[in-house]
């Protein structure tokens, strides 16, 4: 019978198979592609999707393109130049940095320690697990409009409720923390159900032999917990990394970029360029500088893998 | 022991008082759902209904046709979900467990997929879509949500973690790839497998931009759609809005109390013990 | 194995279901051409002019009618649209289906525009002046101009209020029909105008003397409030002058394209900031906009400035509290001619290769503009009637009846002269945001007025260029 871990070298024939019979090679053939027909119908429908528009954009990226998408004058690189010259654009790009350091590290950290909260099943563990995860149900336009409401500075619950006057949108420094609460409030909600996931597949006999060993919650935390999920980490992180660095849909409910374009992101305004004034060749070379940056931030995430990322 | 029932009391209570703050906004707007238009920016703000009313309801249902465009966001949701489940898992299986030429560079690829900003993509898929004649059907609609690459990500990393001895224990009884795949790979997956098929559904059900624009006849449009039509981009009327946005919650959050206590299950931990 | 098996047949299921059900509806229109096809058969077989309609032989000509309106002015479409269905068209076989389309609702069109997808465009769709430029040199545009001064036509240009046609028209031909228009208003509160004795403030300066005392003597928290963007200002550039003054070069665009501002070459934008800067330095003025409708409707505020559409709205909140009015926007100059611009949309009309569709969507449109559309604004939105004849009818008078303050922005628009229109301004969105941050740094006293008119004419100056450099005219 044929071994488990398919491999194209061949080592893995180790029930000694003839190489000269026609049948043979042929599964032989089979054996080395199978990795690869496994993964067909992923790239079928990335390169159909994903990865044809997006040569097409990089390529259109060189034009000046009119608002029906037609090329008009190849100018080079001078687009992508004229757009990082553009002040509007370099906020989008600060801004967007500014954004992800906000949300990131903090809902993962939110996540992790509320999956630690409801790791243990008590009586009423059904109604805060559920609880802690529906974040993770609500779309974000959604949530934008609800938020909206509790940011209304006037009438709105969150000043009158405690008696403040915080103009949670409309002040320029901290507008953009308005905004990353929100999606703390949804990402927590994601990353709290995945590390729950996580945090109780730890071995109980590992934790056990810990704490006979006297070690403290802390040290279990740094030494067991962290270690053992972080795979579920891992993914959460680099996945979030990529949505931060994508996200519009909040600022376009509820700020449109401002005020005074301090809420402005990269997405927003490949957005505006796209949708208010057709202007795709302001719009291509942003987005194919977004991937850019967002490809740097990833890899070093990636980075981080090999060294703090630990598989069994 | 006392102290620890205690201390179990107290993170019950901790942790109860916790949602409630996280659910928050949700009750909120369940609440204002329930109000007139004049109890929702008052001096001083209203938490609850003054006079609770179902008018935003009634004006809901029968200012869009919310049943139909529910029902197809689930047909939608549903299609893509068992989808992005059935290709992510083959796809991670083929990234963890197989030894192949370019794999570090497919993954790669599948990656970046993630990064490429959506918006850019629209028009072109659009065309696609149009040229292939799918646009106003539910195959247009799922066309671009079919795959995703996050689920093969998390399902890499998912099968990672596997104990070598499963691994092993699988190539003694002499598997067939296959065989391996669906006899044991997917059984004891099952957590991850709901927790992909639910973010999947989600996810899906709470698209907008695409399903809006590769339709344009009102039978398929999808309850996102449905619930931006309720929305006064002038004056900010909330109720309606508010109501639409409570009914479209309470499919997925059926869809999660249904699936929760699989999820939450906890993933397998050293087969070799089974 | 099961599982697998399960999500598989489940997944085909699902899928077999789906396209069936949709198959089953739209059978004949899923995004082919096989609907037109069939319709360009019919109406081909005879070379008759464009008037024609199919209804001779008893086929039923489908219309797509593509708005973006949303909440209470969607229901009042559709029951425009009902009411078409069901009298003129039911007599010349014409059906037309409303589809919404995400605000501002082009992104569908400029998709099909770029492959020149005819089955995916509506025969009549609903744009807002930014959008104007997308169609203006379409050749599938269908101008209005061509329909609306032929001889059968039920709607002529002078049954329009004159600004809605000088705002739809470009080197004077009608390229679209008004049809949902609002106009700037003053809102204020009777109460506590009476409680200091002042009347309806006529000009800004009038304006800018009651705000402190509004403040000081009622229980208003601010004697105006008011955002500024590239609407209001606007507003307060058109209706200077005794004729009018236009913000742009180009006839604001109505004459050629706009390609840069005029405002600040014919002194229109000085005249206005040093006047305005007296509102700002009384004190009394809240430059940002929050949940205006309800602050006002509380009486937060002694006067709010917005738009006439609105006016429902406000009613209903008010509810009685307390008496107010609405009123022309204050102006800059006492001898200017005032008023305010119509502001909204209008339907424009595509040709998507079919002769009967086109006159279709013609009777449509000037359906749309009749009087009898038109008066469905008033019940429930604050939309002023386009058609000068709206007047005449018993449900007009019976709206006005119940709420008087709807006639107002009427008048308000007869006041104004055919130069008062919105400009054609390109990459609006931009030179919107550059206007709005300037404004409320101005009105926030972190600029002062030199500086926020060299903000202006700066930033919209680089809009414009990064337009036209993406987009030149050839």
């Amino acid at each position: 019978m044929p071994s488990l871990i398919g491999s194209v070298t061949g080592k893995s024939l180790k029930r000694g198979a003839s190489m000269n019979n026609n049948p043979k090679s042929n599964r032989r053939l089979l054996r080395s592609l199978e990795p690869y027909l496994w993964l067909t119908p992923a790239m079928i429908l990335f390169a159909v999707f994903t990865f044809y528009p997006f040569l097409e954009t990089i390529y259109k990226s060189f034009f000046i393109v009119n608002a029906l998408g037609n090329l008009k004058r190849f100018v080079w690189f001078e687009n992508y130049t004229y757009i990082l010259k553009d002040k509007l654009f370099v906020k989008a790009v600060v801004n967007t940095l500014w954004y992800t350091v906000l949300t990131v590290p903090i809902s993962k950290v939110f996540g992790m320690l509320l999956a630690l909260l409801a790791n243990k099943r008590r009586r009423t563990s059904a109604f805060y697990e559920a609880a802690f995860a529906v974040p993770m149900a609500m779309a974000s336009s959604v949530t934008a409009m609800i938020f909206q409401l509790l940011y209304v500075p006037s009438l709105g619950f969150l000043n009158g409720f405690f008696g403040w006057n915080v103009q949670w949108l409309n002040n320029p420094k901290i507008a953009m923390i308005s905004i990353a609460v929100i999606q703390i409030w949804l990402s927590t909600g994601y990353a709290f159900i995945f590390m729950l996931s996580a945090v109780r597949s730890v071995p109980h006999d590992v934790i056990e032999s810990a704490r006979l060993d006297g070690a403290s919650g802390f040290r279990q935390l740094t030494k067991i917990y962290v270690p053992l999920t972080s795979p579920t980490m891992f993914y959460l992180i680099i996945t979030d990394l990529a949505f931060s660095m994508m996200m519009m849909s909040l600022v376009n409910v509820l700020t449109d970029g401002g005020p005074q374009n301090s809420t402005i992101t990269i997405m927003q305004y490949i957005y505006k360029q796209i949708s208010a004034t057709g202007n795709y060749t302001n719009a291509n070379p942003a987005a194919i500088i977004a991937f850019i940056l967002t490809l740097a931030a990833s890899m070093l995430g990636f980075l981080w893998e090999k060294k703090g990322v630990h598989y069994q | 022991m006392k102290t620890k029932k205690l201390w179990d009391v107290f993170v019950q209570l901790f942790s109860t008082l916790l949602a409630l703050v996280i659910l928050f906004p949700i009750l909120y707007a369940f609440s204002v759902s329930l109000m007139e238009q004049k109890a929702v920016l008052a001096k001083p703000p209203n938490l609850l209904p003054p006079k609770v009313t179902f008018e935003n309801y009634v004006i809901a249902f029968t200012r869009t046709t919310l049943w139909r465009y529910m029902l197809n966001s689930f047909i939608v949701a549903l299609i893509c979900s068992i989808s992005r489940m059935v290709i992510a898992t083959m796809a991670a299986f083929a990234f963890s467990f197989f030894e192949f030429r370019g794999k570090w560079f497919l993954f790669a690829l599948t990656l970046s997929t993630i990064m490429i900003p959506p918006d850019v993509l629209i028009v072109s898929n659009f065309t696609t879509i149009s040229r292939a004649g799918l646009i106003n059907t539910y195959l247009g609609v799922c066309s671009i949500f079919l795959v995703s690459a996050t689920n093969i990500f998390l399902l890499r990393q998912h099968f990672l973690t596997f104990a070598k001895s499963l691994k092993e224990a699988a190539y003694v009884d002499g598997c067939e790839n296959i065989r391996f795949f669906t006899r044991i790979l997917l059984p004891v997956s099952k957590p991850i497998l709901t927790t992909v098929f639910l973010s999947s559904f989600v996810s899906v059900w709470n698209q907008y931009v695409w399903p809006m624009l590769v339709t344009n006849k009102n039978e398929l449009r999808t309850i996102q759609v449905g619930i931006t039509m309720l929305k006064d981009r002038d004056s900010s009327i909330f109720g309606p809005v508010m109501a639409g946005v409570i009914v479209a919650l309470i499919p997925t959050v059926l869809l999660f109390l249904m699936f929760q206590r699989r999820i939450v299950a906890g993933m397998m931990t050293g087969a070799v013990k089974e | 194995m099961n599982m697998k098996k399960m999500a598989g047949l489940l997944l085909a299921a699902s899928i077999a279901a789906g396209l069936s059900a949709c198959g089953g509806q739209d059978g004949n229109d899923t995004g082919s051409t096989t609907a037109d096809a069939g319709q360009t058969t019919v109406a081909r077989s005879g070379t008759e002019p464009a008037m024609e309609t199919t209804s001779g032989r008893g086929e039923t000509v489908e219309l797509t009618f593509w708005h973006s309106m949303d909440s209470v002015f969607a229901e009042i479409t559709e029951k425009q649209i009902r009411l078409f269905n069901e009298t003129v068209g039911k007599e010349k076989g014409i059906r037309v289906t409303g589809v919404f389309q995400n605000w501002p609702g082009t992104d569908a069109l400029t998709a099909a525009m770029s492959t020149d997808d005819i089955a995916n465009m509506p025969d009549v769709i609903q744009l807002y002046g930014e959008s104007v430029s997308i169609v203006r040199d379409y050749d599938r545009t269908v101008w209005a101009e061509d329909y609306i001064s032929g001889a059968d036509a039920t709607l002529k240009k002078e049954d329009l209020i004159p600004n809605t046609v000088a705002s739809h028209s470009i080197d004077g031909k009608m390229v679209g029909v008004p049809w949902g228009i609002s106009a700037l208003m003053l809102y204020y509160n009777q109460d506590y105008l009476e409680q200091i004795g002042s009347e309806v403030p006529r000009t800004i300066d009038e304006m800018a003397k009651i705000l402190p005392e509004l403040v000081a003597t009622t229980d208003a928290e601010y004697g105006l409030n008011v955002r500024i963007n590239e609407f209001e200002l606007e507003n307060w550039i058109a209706t200077q002058g005794t004729d009018g003054t236009y913000f742009g070069n180009n006839e604001s665009g109505h004459a050629g394209y706009m390609t840069e501002l005029a405002c600040d070459k014919n002194d229109s934008l000085k005249k206005f900031l040093d006047e305005w800067e007296k509102v700002v330095k009384s004190g009394a003025y809240k430059p940002i906009r929050d949940s205006i409708n309800e602050e006002f409707a509380q009486g937060m505020h002694g006067m709010v400035i917005m738009t006439s559409s609105r006016i429902p709205t406000i009613a209903g909140l008010v509810d009685g509290s307390f008496e107010w009015g609405v009123a022309p926007i204050p102006v800059v100059d006492a001898a200017d001619v005032g008023g305010a611009y119509p502001s909204g949309s209008g339907l424009f009309m595509l040709d998507r290769d079919n002769e009967a569709s086109k006159a279709a969507a013609w009777e449509f449109v000037q359906f749309m503009a009749s009087p009898e559309a038109q008066v469905m604004w008033l019940e429930g939105a604050g939309y002023i009637p386009v058609n000068l004849r709206t007047a005449e009818l018993d449900e007009y008078k019976a709206a006005i009846a119940a709420e008087s303050r709807l006639q107002v922005p009427y008048d308000t628009l007869m006041m104004a002269t055919e130069k008062v229109v919105p400009a054609y301004v390109p990459n609006s969105s931009t030179t919107d945001s550059v206007i709005k941050d300037a404004m409320i740094a101005f009105g926030e006293g972190s600029a002062t007025k030199d500086e926020t008119f060299q903000a202006i004419v700066e930033g919209c100056e680089r809009a414009f260029a990064d337009y036209y450099r993406a987009n030149p005219i050839n």
